[in-house]
């Protein structure tokens, strides 16, 4: 090894060395921008009005979220700045619902809820008290579940070349997993909700509670999302409970339109009760 | 001019942020401080801020400030109304009431009916 080559050796390694330290400069400046960068996606997901103002907060919020507490700690700063503007641009869309209530939903939470009135009411009907509103939702989201599954189940079965059958397994993977872990992130806080209730009423008011959480339509999400991941091992099966599913679709909705007729009658119109302080306010009566 | 607060739907995560803005009633409220005292995330948090503004509990304010001098975003301050903060007090000692272990049942509540249990 002669002189040049170790000239080269060192400017290579010099070179190296700055580039990597440039590299690290610009990711790290760049991913502590990412936080801002996601609240900017979520202030798109808010109305025109309040979108200017909310990102201003938001961004006010996350900076000193960022700074002060964690300072020379890049990656937690990173970690609790995602967190933040990842749950910001999860709840914008309910934000943005609290200001106009025809704003669109969360996708994932649009697609489940869709059986909501459906069973609420429908269990609301059979038993004002709530029991029967678990076996209803039960059975509407069974239906509901089953209908997420069935598409991919059905290609699987008509593409009979294994190598074909990837993609719609893929799909239903992703699918899967996306749908759950929206679930888990929405869940969080009314499991701890629940959970906070069960401690300061005791177990036996919790279960009466836990009925009535169910009409809830979060907590509906909640009850959906465990019963597509219970769903999911057992795929083959579907095709035998899609068609009782169908039967008690049919049924819930037959129920539903009696109801409709009796509360009509009756001017009662159906509360559905949230957590807690809802119970005061049982039915809202129409017109006097 | 009159401001009639209106009926909220109450959850345990409204009442949580209602219990840390009425341990200092008076005071301007910070978004991030209540976050952190309540507890919760942010996309929990703010949905329920503004459903509280919406029906008059409390009020919001911008920091006066210039946000190229000071090298930041104003901030958004909140503050209990007057009349939110008896309606926020009712909701909390109801809330407290109903929650009080085999504490008296109020008649006709759903759900609690047929207490069999």
């Amino acid at each position: 090894v002669n002189g040049v080559h170790q000239v080269m050796a060192l400017l290579t390694g010099l070179t190296v060395f700055a580039l990597g330290t440039l590299f690290r400069t610009e990711a790290g400046t760049r991913l502590e921008r990412l936080p801002l960068l996601i609240l900017r996606l979520a202030a798109r997901r808010l109305p025109l009005v309040m979108r200017a103002s909310q990102l201003e907060e938001w961004c006010a919020n996350v900076i000193d979220e960022i700074h002060p507490t964690s300072l020379g700690l890049p990656l937690t700063r990173l970690v609790r700045g995602c967190t933040f503007a990842l749950s910001a641009w999860y709840g914008a869309r309910r934000l943005a619902r609290e200001v106009e209530p025809s704003a669109p939903r969360n996708l994932a939470v649009a697609c489940l809820v869709r059986g909501w009135q459906f069973s609420a009411r429908a269990g609301w009907a059979a038993d004002r008290r709530g029991y029967p509103r678990l076996l209803c939702h039960m059975i509407v989201y069974g239906t509901i579940g089953s209908l997420f599954l069935m598409p991919p189940w059905l290609l699987m079965s008509w593409l009979a070349h294994a190598d074909m059958q990837l993609l719609p397994r893929l799909a239903l993977s992703v699918g899967t997993v996306l749908i759950t872990v929206s679930l888990l992130a929405i869940c969080q806080g009314i499991l701890a909700s629940m959970l906070e209730q069960a401690a300061c009423q005791g177990w036996t008011t919790y279960r009466r509670q836990y009925g009535l959480l169910l009409a809830d339509r979060t907590a509906n999400s909640v009850a959906l999302g465990l019963i597509l991941v219970l769903i999911y091992p057992s795929l083959l099966t579907i095709s035998a409970l899609a068609s009782g599913v169908v039967i008690a679709l049919a049924c819930d909705l037959i129920l539903l339109r009696l109801l409709d007729r009796r509360w009509k009658r009756a001017g009662v119109v159906p509360v559905i009760p949230t957590p807690l302080l809802a119970q005061v306010a049982p039915l809202r009566r129409v017109g006097g | 001019v009159s401001t009639m607060v209106e009926d909220l739907r109450m959850t345990v995560q409204v009442a949580r942020v209602l219990s840390v803005m009425l341990a200092n009633p008076k005071a301007e409220h910070y978004g991030l401080s209540v976050l952190r005292e309540a507890d919760l995330s942010s996309g929990s948090l703010y949905p329920i801020l503004r459903r509280l503004e919406q029906a008059r509990w409390l009020t919001s304010s911008w920091e006066t400030v210039d946000a190229a001098e000071a090298g930041r975003p104003r901030r958004r301050y909140y503050q209990l109304t007057g009349e939110g903060v008896v309606a926020a007090r009712n909701a909390l000692a109801e809330l407290a009431q109903l929650v009080r272990p085999h504490g008296p049942r109020r008649a006709g509540a759903p759900g609690l009916a047929g207490g069999s249990v």
